[in-house]
């Protein structure tokens, strides 16, 4: 399979930028800073990865970028949009509409089954029941959990439970995956398989970010951001 | 803002897989709920059965006391007298006022009847038959003949009385009894009353001149133990009340709030027992509601609880898109619904109680309102119980869904 640095489908336009991105963070008598200045550009449909050891700041730069933290300094464009202009419920919103997060360890909720976790972005979006139901529906059997609908978290396979939270990221049709060591918990098929269908939504024209320490994992993407020390090192295109 | 029906969902899905800590949390909104149903309808069902009982004392019947009735919370005479003697001559003057249609002095004394070598004492009314009875609906012959006014040595008995007063040997129609030595014929015995305001069940009845002579050595001359008075058909009974106060105060000397003796009316009645019964019914809550707020801490410490160990969930939903007000909205309703759950669970239970209850003879007054407020009131304390667990439960930050351990 050809590696392409920018898809087909892409229209090259800029889904997600950091500029002069800081995080400073008071440990004690200490400052951590733990992202120290990044700048970067993720153009619609690019597959990267955010490589670096623990303690790199990779975790804390995937904070910033998903909305889920502000940064001490620097700003971040979303969709061409600032979101330092944005409250809290419409930071909420931007992940809601716009970021598919797939979490290390799936974090679905233990209390709904299978379909009731991938429909709840639906449920915060107002979806209406029909079109809730057909696109759950159909977003599981694109992750092969169709016989699974009814299963809770707990009767799951890490692999299956992984593609479940896949589906819940997938099911609002989000611009940008972005996933933190999405096979972390993972045996190395499972993770295989969950790499394999990161890849396919690359393919399929979705903007795909993933974190991760391992080099191997790495490797699926199209492009390496080495961070370290809360900088980037290096980037490596790989094609 | 999630739909309302998702908010339910979600919450119940929770509470579906909940454990047994929230079904001891519903447990203590069963308790406190059931308590305050209970008790409430308890209270209003004696508050009914007194109205009842009550309301057998005719609408347009006065009893004059020779008590001051309002003395024990106001102003006293100059001598400080609260107490008086009512006389044949009061009755006399009241039986001036237009609107009285019938007076009788009533004698009213503890005296020593024997009935086969038995000795009681016992409670004697003398009345003046034809009258006491068209006051007193509730006194209805079941054997024998009622008193006539013109009856002397005869008595009729009360239905307890006849029945039970005595030990074993129960008074029969015609039977003598003995009372302070003097003989008497029974003639009648009266039917059951169940009434215990009104002492007919326990009591004896003889004409009033019958009871003038057997008290004479106790009564002064010409005084009566209490003048019951009948108001005229269509007038208002309080003002027909006030024209006795007036005359028997203007007779007295007395001045308006100092008077020696009282009128029973059916006003000051239901204001008297009504305001008793409310404040029971009232007091009987208050302390079922007590229980009800243990319960509703008991929803906070769980709800707390809840957050803590569910602070990974908020913090998925959060970061997946879920809203301050959204968090808020789903755990708010989730401890509404332990609250709704033990009130529909405490109102099941309270009825099954409440009606076991009237098979065993208490007074129960079971009303819908009181229900209904329960679904509300345990809902609301659900709610109300569940704010501060809920603030910080939309606190929490979408940071927490990263925070693996």
């Amino acid at each position: 399979m050809a590696r392409q640095h920018m898809h087909p489908y892409s229209d090259g336009a800029e889904v997600l930028r950091a500029h002069g991105l800081h995080k400073v963070y008071a440990m004690g008598d200490e400052e951590v800073r733990a992202v120290d200045g990044i700048d970067l550009s993720v153009k619609r449909g690019e597959f990267i990865s955010i490589l670096g050891p623990s303690g790199s700041g990779k975790s804390t730069l995937l904070q910033l970028l998903g909305l889920l933290d502000k940064p001490s300094a620097g700003k971040i464009f979303i969709d061409g949009k600032d979101s330092d202009g944005m409250g809290e419920n419409e930071r909420a919103e931007a992940r809601r509409r716009k970021i598919g997060f797939v979490f290390q360890s799936f974090n679905l909720i233990g209390t709904l089954d299978v379909y009731e976790n991938v429909a709840v972005p639906l449920m915060l979006e107002e979806v209406p029941e029909d079109e809730r139901r057909e696109k759950t529906v159909k977003i599981l059997s694109r992750m092969g959990l169709s016989e699974r609908l009814a299963h809770y978290p707990n009767q799951l396979s890490g692999g299956q439970m992984q593609r479940v939270a896949i589906a819940r990221a997938l099911v609002l049709n989000p611009e940008i995956i972005l996933a933190d060591e999405p096979t972390g918990n993972l045996d190395s098929a499972s993770g295989l398989e969950v790499m394999k269908i990161l890849r396919e939504l690359h393919e399929a024209g979705k903007t795909v970010i993933v974190i991760t320490h391992d080099t191997n994992i790495a490797r699926n993407a199209d492009k390496i951001i080495y961070i370290k020390d809360g900088k980037i090192e290096r980037t490596e295109v790989l094609a | 803002m999630m739909k309302a029906r998702d908010v339910f969902t979600y919450g119940t899905h929770s509470l579906a897989h909940s454990q047994l800590r929230t079904w001891l949390t519903i447990l203590g909104i069963v308790i406190g709920i059931s308590a305050v149903i209970v008790l409430v309808s308890i209270g209003q069902g004696l508050n009914q059965s007194v109205q009842e009982q009550l309301s057998q004392f005719g609408t347009s019947t006065i009893i004059v006391v020779p008590v001051n009735l309002q003395a024990g919370s106001g102003f006293r005479g100059p001598n400080g007298a609260t107490s008086g003697i009512l006389t044949t001559n009061d009755v006399e003057l009241i039986r001036k006022i237009a609107d009285v249609d019938m007076v009788s002095p009533t004698l009213s004394q503890r005296a020593v009847v024997d009935f086969k070598g038995k000795n009681i004492t016992a409670s004697v009314s003398g009345i003046e038959p034809s009258v006491y009875q068209q006051v007193f609906s509730e006194i209805v012959v079941g054997d024998g003949r009622y008193l006539s006014d013109s009856d002397v040595g005869a008595v009729v008995l009360g239905n307890d009385m006849a029945a039970t007063g005595f030990g074993k040997n129960e008074v029969k129609v015609n039977n003598r009894v003995d009372i302070n030595g003097k003989p008497f014929r029974v003639v009648g015995i009266l039917k059951k009353t169940g009434n215990v305001f009104a002492s007919v069940d326990s009591g004896m009845f003889m004409t009033y001149t019958d009871a003038k002579d057997l008290f004479s050595d106790r009564l002064l001359n010409k005084e009566v133990n209490s003048i019951v008075v009948k108001a005229k058909d269509g007038s208002n009974v309080d003002e027909v009340a006030d024209e006795i106060k007036v005359a028997l105060r203007n007779k007295r000397g007395e001045r308006e709030g100092e008077e020696d003796f009282g009128l029973v009316t059916p006003s000051f009645i239901n204001s008297t027992v009504g305001s008793i019964t409310s404040l029971l019914t009232v007091f009987l809550g208050a302390i079922a509601a007590i229980s009800l707020i243990v319960g509703g801490v008991g929803i906070m410490n769980t709800m707390f609880m809840a957050v803590v160990e569910r602070t990974r969930e908020i913090g998925t939903l959060k970061a997946i898109g879920a809203k301050r007000d959204e968090i808020l909205a789903i755990f708010l309703v989730e401890s509404g619904i332990i609250g709704l759950i033990g009130g529909v669970i405490g109102v099941v239970l309270s009825i099954a109680v409440l009606l076991a209850a009237e098979q065993l003879g208490a007074p129960v007054y079971i009303s819908p309102f009181v229900i209904a407020g329960a679904f509300l009131i345990s809902f609301l304390i659900g709610m109300v119980s569940g704010f501060v667990p809920s603030w910080n439960a939309s606190k929490v930050s979408p940071l927490e869904a990263l925070r693996y351990e």
